[in-house]
């Protein structure tokens, strides 16, 4: 009887459980690895200014206050501080106070362009005053004409107030001086489409989309530019991944939040490199894993992460090989800091499984099942490798704690078919087979269903 | 020289925008003096949970036939803080003088308990106005027994769910001859459970209700009217089957023109919902359409919903209010198969981004034939005056008059006292209270007593009412299409339960004919049946009865 191999279960990967991130108390800011913590001691106030942006760069938005109002009071003339006091007010939501700030920053330097920036923001995002806001961000161009920010929050503006010949000026002009900024690139496209100019939408966004593939806003677009061409199954099948990627952008940003607070906490690099891989965005889990591991080179949650990253990389035999080497490597790193991770046992286990060395495939599963007893997978696992090595009633007893952990593991339930065929048992291999149920039938399961009736009509 | 000459530029700029209808436009607040003395109450003046921000509803409806319109009020629960607050919902009987009569306890409308919504038709074709009120808690429907009473139907129709209700609307959607309902359903919560319970959120940094954000969605449910009083829900057999959203204001309107009547309903926070008809079978089209999203592809919060022809070319468009800090959104119907959002060109977007608009509705305010605009405004947050933000709790309402070149012009500051109320405005409707011709404006507010804004405007135009009658199941036309010709063009309606945020406004349909002096007047009947009544004369209200093909002066 010659069996076909069963899809061994899940590369489990992406679905850890979540790291803790270690959050850092207002008196005591997170620790930065690269540099000393700043403190009030150095005096001088541009010294002070420096450690404000420092702080104010990890998210500690009431540590850099501190130092921004130290320098004020030490230089109450310097448009600047005021100006990034006013960033931070901004940022944590003082809008009133925020505001004041960036008018004083004004005040003090007529000709200063970014508190009009950040003025001109805060009154249309908060406010909602669009009026006032389009006067400071023209102002401000009129000041600093290639300043980025003011052309693309006045493009926003323009192109929700409907004049989108002033939006395709500005969104231009960015994409011009910067061929990768997608977003720009993005509302160039939407301002064309507002225009009705679909063949320029149709280009600008598509080459969005390509800049930055995970960008919803780019492909919504594009869905809306097909379909007034008329190429309505196009365009839905745009509009559905744009909606696939808001989903994705929807549980990624608390991570990518978490990341922006802590950045030099390995947790938060790996909880969204986890979510990047689940998404399949492997280069950018590669980059969050690797980062991690720079971090802390202890860390084996991450090591087993890259390694899945390897696992599922390679286009050709040749390039698979070298991807599952690199992968072996990083899971016998992770066991090394930690043989108590259940998961890379069972991961290590179908790497080697898939190299033909099944014996020792068979041992990992067997720690990842005394890791994790309740996980049904993983004893499914540990049942198939015993089958292959025709231990059967090992392989029957796995096969049976798997079930009984989840009876919906259809792979456990064929495995227990097959070990009864391999000992005739055909009665007891037809009834394992037809536990799994015609709607999750496969083509080889029919043949051997139809096998042991044929057996059992004889 | 030079000096006085900017001046004298700068006094010509200012009088040269003073809109001349600005001048006509003139609504007077005359609610306490009407009679009308609820006062809602929605939970305590804080507002730490989600339910205390939204209920209260209104809507004009004749629920006695008498010709006169009637009021309805949804309410909430209210806290000890909160005085003189009235208990339950509250119905008013409409007067020929003018003055409103509570009939709440004796037509037995009173419910108790959190009420959101409204939609009020003959769902079972015995010839007077039935009520359906959501809830938080189960959904009520109230048979009008033609003597002045309601009876509560819920059970025995097989309505009433217990899901948070907020839009409701009838239509006829399999064509079967009888109403069908559609009820938008918020989140799931529990007022002392997870998760929100004892919790504040913050929002531009200051304490705010937690939620919709976080809880889960509440499935909406479509209801088929089985003729014989009761109702089978068939949501997912009908096609609605998709992702549930925080669903909210809610309409039926025949946006394609195939003579079914099709769905649109505004989620907060999540895209918005079109729902196509073919033959009974709904399939969300939004994205398709391009309603779901803002024209720069961002799903906004929706809260209400408006359909109408602003541009008179014939097609139905699309008007939803949105959270503050955002634009509430129009949508063109281009005709080809999508719309536009043409918000900002048409003068919509900046001038509402400082609002939180909720009831909203087109109509012609100054009868010129062009559909004008109102948008009911308040905020959630109490405390958000003290985010340091230009942005009030209680906010004025907005009037945009149509200039009938795709533009509209806020004139909210020149409208009459009425317009320069700043409450926390929810529900809001239209209807001609006091039968002169022009339309008034019924707007609830949440801890306060509502406005009725009687339209005192100086006339300047013709116009027609129109009242539809056919023998049951459907006796008020729900769903027919009204055109109406005249020398300046064409005018379309459609007869429409619930829309807005928790209201429904006149059942009339209800067109200005500025100058002319007659109009040509195009029934569609929701059964495909054309009527014709040419040379209709201005300035009455009518009732045209379907089977009798007779136009009537009321």
């Amino acid at each position: 009887m010659k069996y076909s191999l069963l899809p061994l279960f899940a590369l489990w990967i992406g679905c850890s459980e979540q790291q803790p991130v270690p959050q850092p108390t207002p008196s005591q800011p997170m620790a930065d690895l690269s540099q000393p913590d700043p403190t009030p001691s150095a005096t001088s106030p541009e010294a002070l200014f420096n450690q404000g942006r420092s702080l104010q760069a990890r998210a500690d938005f009431s540590g850099a206050e501190g130092r921004y109002r130290q320098a004020i009071a030490s230089a109450p003339d310097n448009a600047q501080y005021p100006y990034y006091l006013g960033t931070v007010l901004h940022a944590t939501s003082r809008y009133g106070e925020a505001r004041a700030a960036f008018e004083k920053s004004i005040q003090l330097k007529n000709d200063y362009a970014a508190p009009r920036i950040a003025l001109g923001k805060l009154l249309y995002d908060v406010d909602g005053n669009a009026d006032k806001a389009r006067l400071l961000l023209e102002e401000a161009l009129s000041l600093a004409p290639h300043a980025t920010e003011a052309q693309y929050t006045l493009g926003i503006i323009q192109l929700r107030e409907g004049l989108s010949e002033e939006a395709v000026n500005l969104f231009s002009q960015l994409v011009k001086s910067d061929s990768s900024n997608a977003q720009a690139r993005t509302q160039l496209g939407l301002a064309y489409l507002q225009q009705n100019d679909l063949v320029r939408a149709q280009e600008e966004l598509q080459r969005a989309a390509s800049t930055a593939p995970y960008y919803s806003p780019a492909y919504h677009g594009l869905g809306q530019t097909f379909i007034r061409q008329g190429k309505v199954d196009v365009g839905q099948r745009l509009l559905q991944r744009a909606q696939q990627l808001e989903e994705e952008a929807t549980q990624l940003t608390p991570h990518q939040n978490a990341l922006r607070q802590n950045p030099n906490q390995p947790p938060a690099h790996y909880n969204l490199a986890s979510m990047y891989a689940r998404f399949g965005r492997l280069r950018e889990a590669a980059q969050h894993f690797s980062q991690a591991i720079t971090l802390d080179s202890t860390y084996a949650l991450a090591y087993q992460g890259l390694g899945n990253l390897y696992q599922r990389l390679g286009s050709t035999p040749e390039s698979r090989a070298t991807s599952a080497g690199r992968a072996r490597a990083l899971y016998q790193r992770a066991l090394q800091l930690n043989p108590q991770l259940a998961e890379t046992h069972n991961n290590l286990g179908l790497l080697l499984h898939s190299t033909g060395d099944v014996a020792t495939a068979v041992e990992h599963y067997e720690k990842a099942a005394e890791l994790e007893p309740q996980a049904g997978f993983y004893q499914a696992n540990l049942s198939r490798g015993h089958f292959e090595l025709k231990q059967y009633d090992s392989a029957r007893q796995a096969a049976e704690r798997a079930i009984q952990a989840d009876p919906s593991l259809n792979g456990a339930h064929e495995t227990l078919g097959d070990i009864y065929a391999a000992q005739g048992d055909w009665t007891n291999a037809l009834s394992a087979w037809e536990n799994i149920g015609s709607q999750n039938t496969t083509e080889a399961l029919d043949q051997k269903i139809a096998q042991a009736r044929s057996h059992l009509s004889q | 020289m030079i000096r006085s000459t900017a001046y004298i530029f700068s006094v010509f700029c200012v009088l040269g925008t003073v809109p001349i209808y600005a001048q006509t436009i003139h609504f007077v607040d005359v609610a306490a003096r009407s009679g009308i003395d609820f006062i809602n109450a929605s939970g305590s003046s804080e507002k730490q949970y989600i339910i205390e921000t939204q209920s209260a509803g209104a809507g004009f409806l004749d629920y006695n036939d008498d010709g006169i319109l009637d009021l309805f009020f949804t309410n909430g629960v209210a806290a000890s803080d909160i005085p003189n607050s009235t208990s339950g919902t509250a119905l008013y009987s409409g007067q020929a003088d003018g003055i409103f009569k509570n009939t709440t306890d004796a037509s037995r409308a009173r419910l108790s308990g959190w009420t959101m919504g409204m939609a009020f038709a003959d769902y079972d074709g015995d010839g007077d106005t039935d009520l359906y009120a959501t809830r938080w808690g189960t959904d009520v429907l109230l048979a009008n027994t033609g003597d002045g009473t309601f009876t509560d139907r819920t059970q025995i129709s097989g309505l009433g769910s217990p899901a948070w209700g907020i839009g409701a609307s009838f239509a006829d959607f399999d064509l079967d001859g009888d109403l069908d309902l559609y009820v938008a359903n918020y989140i799931e919560f529990d007022l002392g459970g997870p998760p929100f319970f004892d919790r504040w959120c913050t929002h531009n940094g200051v304490r705010a209700a937690c939620g919709p954000v976080g809880a889960e969605a509440q499935r909406d449910l479509l209801y088929r009217n089985e003729g014989d009083g009761t109702f089978v829900e068939i949501s997912e057999r009908a096609g609605l089957r998709g992702r549930s959203y925080y669903g909210m204001g809610v309409l039926w309107t025949d946006f394609d023109d195939d003579g079914d009547p099709d769905l649109y309903v505004a989620n907060d926070g999540h895209p918005n919902s079109l729902f196509r008809n073919d033959e009974g079978h709904l399939t969300d089209v939004a994205l398709v359409q391009s309603v779901a999203y803002s024209g720069d592809g961002r799903p906004q919060a929706g809260m209400g919903v408006a359909a109408g022809d602003y541009d008179r070319d014939g097609r139905f468009d699309l008007f939803v209010t949105n959270f503050s800090q955002d634009h509430n959104t129009l949508y063109r119907n281009s005709g080809q198969g999508y719309f536009l959002d043409v918000s900002g060109r048409a003068n919509l977007a900046g001038s509402s981004r400082p609002h939180m608009g909720w009831g909203t509705f087109f109509f012609d305010v100054d009868l010129d034939g062009n559909e004008d605009l109102f948008v009911a405004n308040g905020h959630l947050m109490p405390e958000i005056e003290q985010a340091g933000i230009a942005m009030q709790y209680r906010q004025p309402n907005l009037l945009y008059h149509n200039g009938g070149d795709g533009r509209f012009v806020d004139i909210s500051q020149n409208a009459g006292p009425g317009l320069l109320i700043t409450e926390v405005s929810r529900g809001a409707a239209y209807g001609d209270y006091d039968n002169d011709g022009d339309l008034d404006i019924l707007v609830a507010n949440l801890d306060a007593a509502p406005n009725l804004l009687r339209n005192d405007s100086q006339r300047s135009g013709n116009w027609l009412s129109l009242q539809l009658r056919a023998s049951g199941p459907n006796t008020a036309g729900i769903g027919a299409r009204i055109a109406v010709y005249t020398d300046q063009g064409m005018q379309l309606r459609e007869v429409r339960t619930g829309t807005s945020f928790q209201a429904q406004n006149d059942l009339r349909q209800h067109f200005g004919l500025a100058q002319a002096t007659q109009a040509d007047v195009l029934v569609r009947w929701p059964d495909g049946t054309e009527q014709r009544y040419p040379a209709v004369a201005a300035n009455h209200i009518y009732t045209i009865a379907k089977e009798q093909k007779k136009i009537t002066v009321e």
